[in-house]
């Protein structure tokens, strides 16, 4: 089987990247494509979540919260005990770990597609239950519970910060209108989808590339974990996604999601939260290397254990 | 000729995501005015390219009188210099309507 097209642009833009080529992006465009990129992920979660909605749904969102609560509490020990990070730099990286990456998803799902594996269609619900949780779990672990964290302003950075609200107003206005009211949506959300993605991922490919000089002065311990980690996670969550009952497919994107690790929502709301954690050393991690190791070689991993799982 | 009137300027360049807590602190100091701008650069805390919204920086002005705006350079070393990246810098300016500023 070949690699996704997609994940091409990827590698084209980290292999640009790495070799400095004068290659980007402006900022309003990449703006515009991450906004068309969360409302798809979003309509298209919400439509399905109308059609499918059910009590089961509420456990399994249930235990996909206490999974994004559970993650980064196992990660913190780690980072604080093997890698002897300082405690704001350990909670924020295990924030990061414990939150997921959109795109990572949008990988997942293009992967699957193009494989013809089926998986509920409505799990673009997990990506925004597991974006918030690991967040509040991090600044609880760098400054407990009496600490002066004000929290009406970290509501904003959390509830309203971009991934949340689009993905959210996604899904909402996706259960509100239905499938049939979208269809004349489709063209731009669903139709170009493959196309806007393909270009994000060709700036993050840039984007990624610049972050991995940091990771030179940072040592072993932050490499190993980058890679090592999301390969324990996704165990954690392909286990609970079996546990739910969930499809191969759903397996895998569950996997995959407890795997990715954040770039965009957390490193923005831990910059705020706990500013003297050093923001370009969880970047590094999470967008210089576990992202791309996602993508390139985790999620083809992810399904197979998925899929000798679900054949078992 | 109009009378010109000497004024200060005060730019402060730093992380983009601080943009929105820097101006209502400006607005709570009194500061009669800004304008902002995205901008990118290069500093002791690495590069920041503005390729995506985590990585930008903006650049925000403010012409105001001698004393507001070196109390509002004294509120930002003391609130966020220690943790983020911010650099601000005062300069004299001529205006021409000197009860705008």
């Amino acid at each position: 089987m070949g690699i996704d097209p997609v994940v091409y642009f990827f590698g084209f833009g980290l292999i640009a990247g790495l070799l400095r080529a004068d290659l980007r992006l402006p900022g309003p465009v990449y703006d515009a494509l991450s906004f068309l990129l969360l409302l798809s992920i979003g309509l298209k979660g919400g439509v399905e979540l109308a059609r499918h909605g059910s009590v089961d749904l509420l456990w399994q969102s249930l235990a996909v919260i206490g999974m994004g609560v559970l993650l980064p509490l196992l990660a913190f020990p780690v980072l604080r005990g093997l890698g002897r990070l300082e405690r704001n730099d350990a909670a924020s990286i295990a924030a990061h770990y414990g939150s997921v990456s959109v795109g990572t998803f949008a990988v997942v799902v293009s992967w699957l597609a193009s494989r013809g594996i089926q998986h509920e269609p409505y799990l673009a619900l997990f990506v925004v239950l597991l974006e918030v949780p690991a967040i509040i779990v991090g600044i609880l672990l760098a400054r407990g519970w009496q600490s002066g964290v004000d929290w009406q302003d970290m509501g904003r950075e959390l509830f309203l910060g971009r991934s949340v609200l689009l993905l959210g107003g996604g899904l909402v206005i996706g259960a509100l209108a239905g499938g049939e009211a979208l269809a004349p949506l489709e063209p731009v959300f669903v139709d170009a989808f493959k196309g806007i993605l393909a270009l994000f991922l060709l700036e993050m490919g840039l984007i990624a590339a610049a972050r991995l000089g940091p990771l030179r002065q940072y040592g072993l311990f932050i490499v190993a974990f980058a890679i090592l980690w999301p390969l324990f996670s996704a165990v954690i969550g392909i286990l609970l996604g079996h546990l739910l009952g969930l499809s191969p497919g759903g397996v895998t994107i569950l996997g995959t999601l407890a795997a990715s690790a954040s770039y965009i929502a957390v490193p923005a709301a831990m910059r705020i939260a706990l500013p003297s954690a050093n923001p370009s050393l969880s970047l590094a991690a999470s967008l210089g290397l576990t992202f791309p190791f996602n993508i390139l070689f985790g999620i083809p991993l992810y399904a197979e254990i998925a899929q000798r799982l679900g054949g078992s | 000729m109009n009378t010109l009137h000497t004024r200060c300027l005060l730019t402060i360049v730093c992380e983009a995501l601080l943009e929105t807590r820097i101006e209502s602190d400006l607005k709570r100091l009194g500061a009669p005015g800004w304008t902002a701008t995205s901008v990118r650069g290069e500093g002791d805390r690495g590069s920041r390219e503005g390729h995506w919204e985590n990585d930008g920086n903006v650049r925000l002005e403010v012409v105001c009188g001698q004393e507001l705006a070196e109390r509002i350079a004294v509120h930002l070393h003391d609130r966020y210099y220690r943790d983020y990246a911010m650099v601000c810098w005062l300069s004299e300016v001529k205006v021409l309507r000197p009860e705008k500023f």
